[in-house]
């Protein structure tokens, strides 16, 4: 069952159907957040969103972790998503004005999506947050909630 | 033509394949430094890589790295500017590399095939999308990089 993005649709019509497909394939999901976006249940939630036009579409795809309040090394934070970036280039790691640390991950398609390299890309991404979290422990536990 | 990855594991091989397969789609490529990446010619020099993983998907990664310039930023500031383009932009990655340069990093992920207009597209978007970034941080990137 292979997701069809139509040419006319825009960014929040191409989500909403992102959204309806990724449901009926079995993937447990909140509608309606601000601005279209949706948030797909699994190991981590992610806030998914489609931009880009016809032909053309990113599926953005954010981990949003809640930062350490208690934190007092702002350098240190800065240093270590600088080294997650370089050392993993599966995503994107980076913290917001809050301090949450957040992954994002991108998936380029063109007129459709299939639910193999859909599911492939999810599971790479999962496995890519858990890997991090097991690899740097230790500065994580200081940097995250 | 698609490029056609099915079952390949090798990164070796996957990325000569895929250099071989720019050629034939008209890009100007070189060799790079290593054999698992070579030079590809868009708006801006990219290097090229592939991670090849038949079970999972295959990755194309883009890198375009750019010299600080030598009376530029701290170290530390260009990091605090490189998080602050991370996490305004939902593009691509931005970092600064150990030989101190700027690096920014575009990501394709696919399934054994990948077709010439998805790729084409997916170049033309990298060279787009980081000269708009370059333009709105001009007073950043235009004094900070040779």
């Amino acid at each position: 069952m292979t997701l069809q993005f139509d040419d006319e649709n825009d960014e929040a019509q191409a989500t909403a159907a992102l959204a309806g497909w990724a449901e009926q394939l079995g993937f447990r999901l909140t509608r309606n957040e601000a601005g279209g976006r949706f948030t797909l249940h699994g190991r981590y939630n992610y806030s998914i969103w489609v931009a880009g036009t016809a032909g053309f579409r990113r599926i953005v795809c954010i981990a949003n972790f809640a930062g350490c309040k208690n934190h007092r090394d702002p350098e240190g934070k800065l240093r270590f998503a600088n080294k997650l970036n370089l050392d993993y280039n599966v995503s994107k790691v980076s913290f917001n004005s809050q301090g949450d640390l957040y992954f994002e991950f991108v998936l380029y398609v063109e007129a459709s999506l299939t639910p193999s390299l859909w599911s492939t890309f999810f599971a790479k991404a999962d496995d890519g947050i858990t890997w991090v979290f097991g690899r740097h422990k230790d500065e994580l536990a200081e940097l995250i909630d | 033509m698609d490029l056609d990855l099915t079952d390949v594991g090798d990164s070796e091989q996957a990325t000569r394949s895929l250099r071989e397969w720019c050629t034939q789609l008209g890009y100007r490529v070189k060799a790079g430094g290593t054999d698992i990446n070579f030079l590809l010619q868009g708006g801006r020099r990219w290097i090229i890589g592939l991670k090849a993983n038949p079970t999972e998907n295959h990755r194309i990664i883009a890198t375009c790295v750019f010299r600080i310039a030598p009376n530029s930023m701290e170290r530390d500031a260009w990091l605090r500017f490189v998080n602050q383009l991370n996490s305004s932009y939902n593009l691509c990655t931005f970092c600064v590399n150990t030989e101190g340069h700027f690096e920014i990093q575009y990501n394709l992920p696919f399934l054994d095939k990948l077709s010439p207009r998805l790729f084409r597209n997916f170049i033309n978007y990298a060279d787009g999308s980081l000269g708009m970034v370059m333009e709105r941080h001009e007073d950043v990137l235009g004094a900070g990089l040779q």
